[in-house]
């Protein structure tokens, strides 16, 4: 594809995306504002809220006295600056919770997703090689279980066994207490541990990673490995892998050259999108390891009626998403040069 | 549904490939090409889903004790007298878990199907009409996709108020786009053939056209989807719950029996039962819901007709 293409596809997926942004300001907006509940409820004590001349300070340093129409219009002016307003739990600025808690996050998924392609992959080539055979329908079972079982009480059984009974590994948080984190590059501690060269660090970050970051890959796992064996089987009746196999390269050299190639496209996808259902994922597991990410974040927003962070949390989860998106098609084009992008 | 349904009817077509010719057809290949009757776990998923409702109707009868009854001793392990345990405040886990059964299942089975007619309606009026109707649909229904379902019906559960209710209108805000895109394709693809033309002809409004025309013709599909969503929707459901918006105790509900249990993990019975009481039903309606799918599945039915 000419770079010319590529800019206009860029140009015109990304103008899409900022409309959906805008669209999903306004979904947020119309939720958040239009139901039967009060944030001063929410947010000031029972004292504070017996005193009219708090409840209408409070009112007016959060812009919730003006017609609704207008906050949304200040809402949208300030977003343009990047100002997402002031979080009512935390009194610091949205922006700077999200700063912090997104790497969190990022951390987290990334791991479950590394994680779950692996094995899910793994398997999945497995079950297409061995399709029929007792191995297939047990990793059918496997990846069904996996997609049936509820996330948190995976996570209770994990934390129960590994940190509970065994001891084996800490539960919860990203760091030991007492650990200072390591100087921010990219926000994950394991690989900013890594490029200062903290080698104790990157240890315990890693170690914290574990559980929270299987127990969110155990759902991804299975879709993946389903999607795995569908793409091999596609790919692996076809004459040219007969061909392969006819000239004597043995069954490893065939599937790794011949038959992963074109299915790697549909992995690659259910990858992408399965990555987006792991950030809907965190909401739970954060919870239960309290690992200190936007899942957290928007769970105690919610609770707490906090609406700036409510708003500003599902802003930021629809960029990734749309950028995810965006990522996979480009991917396409790479994996597969015949695809144009449109 | 929004929340990551790895299974969905819409998650990609794969690319178009070479047919598989009749004689390719394994053993393995006939084999999920038998109907779900036939299918030893289709037929497991239906035997469990039977035997969670006989339990849901009956959970008075089969429940040796009221479900919040504090009468035992407190955090008995399970044992003869109480098969799953009593947990820190006496009660029986296993009648709770039995009347757990009462909430999640019919709840589930509403909310999918609350979510399925609003989805399809939509849905079918976008496919039917097109033009703005279409896009102005459609595009609210990407919306909510762009939407991860479980933050999002975090803050409806939230907003409303933190109530079983509440979680159940969450869980339908954010489940009926997969079932309008999912009826909004069918439509399109049926418009255009002969017996809506000719319906149309003899005079037949817009209305009574999708009724009694497209709608038959479109169930089948939307049926399969609905059944892969129950599942969803009872993970979706009991995680609200685990997280305070959804049942609030003293309710006999699973989700917020786990949370009950995560309090105490020397008594691990009491979080235990009421996670694999959740998992035996996601399972069971997972075990059906894929056989249907392979029945349906586009490539395989390529087979069946060759």
């Amino acid at each position: 594809m000419s770079p010319a293409g590529l800019g206009r596809f860029l140009a015109r997926r990304l103008g899409i995306g900022a409309v959906l942004v805008v669209g999903i300001t306004l979904i947020a907006f119309i939720l958040t504002h239009l139901v039967p509940a009060d944030p001063a409820t929410a947010n000031l004590g029972q004292s504070a809220l017996g005193d009219p001349a708090i409840v209408k300070a409070f009112y007016h340093e959060y812009g919730l006295d003006k017609p609704v129409p207008q906050q949304y219009v200040i809402y949208l002016w300030k977003l343009l600056h990047g100002n997402l307003g002031m979080s009512e739990q935390s009194h610091r600025a949205v922006a700077t919770d999200l700063g912090q808690y997104v790497p969190a996050t990022m951390e987290l998924a990334l791991f479950a997703i590394v994680i779950s392609v692996i094995v899910g992959v793994g398997l999945g080539v497995l079950a297409a090689v061995r399709r029929g055979h007792p191995v297939d329908g047990g990793l059918r079972v496997f990846s069904l279980l996996g997609v049936s079982m509820p996330t948190f009480w995976v996570a209770l059984f994990v934390f129960y066994l590994f940190f509970f009974r065994l001891g084996w590994l800490p539960s919860g948080g990203r760091l030991s207490p007492g650990l200072v984190a390591p100087a921010r590059v990219t926000g994950l501690y394991t690989v900013d541990a890594l490029l200062n060269g903290q080698w104790p660090l990157f240890v315990n970050a890693l170690r914290h990673l574990v559980m929270p970051g299987a127990v969110l890959g155990i759902f991804t796992v299975g879709t993946v490995l389903r999607f795995t064996r569908a793409s091999v089987l596609e790919v692996i009746n076809n004459d040219y892998v007969r061909a392969a196999r006819a000239k004597g390269l043995s069954e490893w050299t065939v599937i790794r050259r011949h038959v992963m190639r074109p299915a790697l496209l549909p992995i690659a996808t259910v990858a992408s999108l399965a990555f987006g259902s792991l950030l809907s994922g965190t909401v739970l597991v954060e919870n239960i390891f309290s690992w200190p990410g936007i899942g957290e974040y928007a769970y105690l927003s919610a609770i707490n009626l906090d609406l700036p962070a409510i708003m500003g949390v599902s802003i930021v989860v629809a960029i990734i998403y749309i950028l995810i998106n965006l990522l996979v098609d480009l991917l396409y084009s790479v994996l597969d040069p015949r695809i144009e992008l449109r | 549904m929004s929340t990551g349904d790895p299974f969905s009817l819409e998650v990609g077509p794969l690319p178009a490939q070479a047919d598989p010719g009749a004689d390719l057809l394994t053993r393995q290949d006939r084999a999920a090409l038998r109907p779900p009757w036939r299918q030893p776990l289709a037929l497991t998923g239906v035997a469990i889903i039977i035997t969670w409702i006989v339990i849901a109707i009956f959970a008075s009868e089969l429940a040796p004790h009221p479900p919040n009854l504090q009468f035992g001793p407190l955090n008995a392990s399970p044992s003869h007298a109480y098969l799953f345990g009593t947990d820190e405040i006496g009660r029986d886990v296993f009648s709770r878990v039995l009347y757990g059964a009462r909430l999640s299942l019919p709840l589930a089975a509403l909310l999918v199907a609350v979510a399925m007619v609003i989805g399809s309606t939509l849905g079918s009026v976008a496919g039917f009409f097109g033009g703005i109707v279409d896009a102005i649909i459609m595009r609210i229904a990407d919306l909510v996709f762009a939407f991860p379902g479980i933050i999002l019906a975090l803050a409806v559960a939230a907003a409303l108020g933190a109530q079983l209710r509440n979680a159940v209108l969450a869980v339908i805000v954010v489940s009926w786009p997969s079932y309008a895109r999912l009826s909004r394709g069918l439509v399109l693809a049926a418009r255009s053939s002969e017996y809506v033309t000719s319906a149309k002809l003899l005079g037949s409004s817009a209305w009574r056209t999708m009724w009694v025309e497209l709608r038959p013709n479109i169930a089948g599909p939307i049926f399969v989807l609905a059944a892969l969503d129950i599942g969803n929707a009872v993970l979706l459901l009991s995680g609200l719950s685990f997280l305070g918006l959804g049942a609030q105790p003293p309710t006999a509900e699973w989700g917020s029996m786990v949370s009950e249990g995560a309090q105490n993990f020397s008594s691990f019975w009491i979080g235990l039962f009421p996670g694999l009481a959740i998992l035996t039903v996601v399972l069971a309606f997972n075990f059906v819901g894929d056989a249907l799918r392979d029945m349906l599945d586009p490539r395989t039915a390529r087979m069946i007709r060759k």
